[in-house]
């Protein structure tokens, strides 16, 4: 699993959560949209109003673009880069 | 630096005023725009694209809006698929046996007007909107129901305008309008004089206080709507829709609950979901109100569930130029030459653009309309209270 953090930065407290099923590690403090950029998840849904039905990811990352929803806890449509990580936290793209 | 003159001075580039310019420069005229910020400041940036029939009070208003909405097909070829123009149809949601009652009496007057409208039950309201609930008990639906971007459509007439020879003018107030034996003869902007013998008043909520520069007690009050925006989301509305409630509220108080609101909401081309409306006299204030907005929302939701689990974006507010008759303000004048009235429509704006371009223009370029304007006169309020 890839780890794009800045190495040597103290952070919380290590915690796990699930993207589409799989295991990503996350800290406390941390955004979803952080923890699954990190991840190298960027692709967290696909248009469905243009024809060649683009990937989008976040864009903004402070809650305003709308591009980074995703499915949290059963919960569709949860801006990730305004939900902090929690351990056990389920998540899915794509509005699964 | 403003023209010295113009033939013709339009006070106001929402979509009243750009559908005038627009349907002008058709008659080879090429009108003078003049707009105190920007294109679509007013109401018709701050509204739905609903091009609904249905809401429309039978008679006279309905007829207008079937005359505005046939009309928007040609439009189409002209303006360009940017509008967003489409036509899915609309339905008016039915909770209640007293709305049915009401409703059952509505719909012969609309076909004595000649829209086509039929009464579905509740299950077939279902299988054509499947994202209702068991609340709607019934629901009439009329074909000819349609939405379009408004933005995009004032645009599209003032491009299309401003192709033809019109000039636009941003960012400049009318601060007077000069008279003499009975006419207008220029208007005074921060910048100057312009010369001008025909003066389009299509101020929207700001028509009165452009009447009162030209000696004129026009009778347009801002009537806030509310309105919220939905993260875009598959296609989840197929029709345009309306409640019962709404129409019942705009023409007949009484049939209103105690309480209660109506609410209208369309799908966007982008996938947005627009939800209106509050109907708020609260001066020029159009701010959003938490009530407002959770007003709308907790109406919503029960007939639409769907909408639940799908967020809120955005909230706006927007004043309707209102009307103590319901009806536009539109055409010449007694005893001031020269000056032509085109606003008022309240939240109709967008439905009725087509047609009052048109009219106004027509009126302007040929001198008759092809609809007569009498009813929409001025004078209607003036009259009888002297």
């Amino acid at each position: 699993m890839s780890d794009l953090r800045i190495k040597g930065r103290r952070r919380g407290k290590r915690v796990t959560i699930r993207v589409n099923g799989a295991p990503v590690a996350a800290y406390t403090g941390e955004t979803l949209f952080a923890a699954l950029l990190a991840a190298g998840i960027r692709t967290l849904r696909h248009s469905f109003n243009n024809p060649a039905k683009t990937a989008r990811g976040g864009f903004c990352g402070m809650g305003v673009c709308q591009e980074c929803r995703v499915t949290v806890d059963g919960l569709p449509d949860r801006r990730a880069c305004m939900t902090e990580v929690r351990e056990g936290m389920e998540v899915a793209t794509d509005g699964r | 630096m403003s023209p010295p003159k113009a033939d013709v001075l339009i006070i106001g580039a929402g979509v009243i005023g750009a559908s005038i310019a627009f349907h002008l420069t058709r008659h080879g005229i090429k009108p003078l725009l003049i707009e105190k910020s920007s294109p679509a400041a007013g109401s018709s940036g701050a509204c739905d694209g609903l091009v609904f029939l249905q809401s429309k009070k039978p008679g006279l208003h309905l007829k207008l809006a079937m005359e505005s909405r046939r009309r928007f097909d040609g439009l189409i070829d002209v303006l360009g698929d940017g509008i967003e123009f489409k036509n899915p149809g609309g339905m008016c949601l039915i909770e209640s046996d007293a709305e049915l009652a009401a409703m059952r009496l509505f719909i012969e007057e609309q076909r004595r007007t000649g829209l086509g409208v039929e009464l579905i039950e509740g299950d077939e309201a279902r299988r054509r909107e499947p994202c209702l609930s068991q609340r709607v008990i019934a629901a009439t639906f009329s074909a000819l129901d349609s939405q379009v971007n408004p933005y995009a459509l004032t645009f599209a007439f003032l491009r299309t305008a401003k192709s033809a020879g019109a000039r636009i003018l941003m960012g400049e107030a009318v601060k007077g309008i000069e008279r003499a034996a009975g006419k207008t003869i220029a208007v005074f902007t921060d910048n100057g004089r312009i010369s001008a013998p025909v003066v389009v008043n299509a101020a929207g909520a700001l028509a009165a206080d452009v009447g009162r520069m030209a000696g004129l007690e026009v009778p347009i009050t801002p009537r806030r709507g509310q309105i919220l925006v939905t993260a875009a989301v598959p296609p989840l509305i197929r029709h345009c829709l309306i409640s019962a409630q709404y129409v019942a509220a705009k023409f007949k108080p009484e049939l209103a609950e105690r309480g209660g609101m109506g609410f209208s909401l369309e799908q966007a081309d982008s996938g947005n979901i627009l939800i209106g409306s509050t109907r708020e006299f609260v001066g020029f204030d159009r701010r959003t109100t938490f009530a407002g907005i959770r007003t709308i929302a907790s109406r919503i939701v029960p007939v639409i569930p769907a909408l639940q689990r799908i967020p809120v974006i955005r909230t706006f507010g927007g004043l309707r130029p209102y009307t103590p008759d319901g009806l536009p303000i539109l055409g010449k004048v007694a005893g001031l030459d020269g000056f032509i009235m085109a606003a008022g429509h309240e939240g109709d704006g967008i439905a009725l653009s087509a047609i009052t371009g048109e009219l106004i223009a027509d009126l302007i370029a040929i001198g008759r309309t092809r609809f007569p304007l009498d009813a929409f006169r001025l004078e209607r309020f003036h009259e009888g209270a002297a």
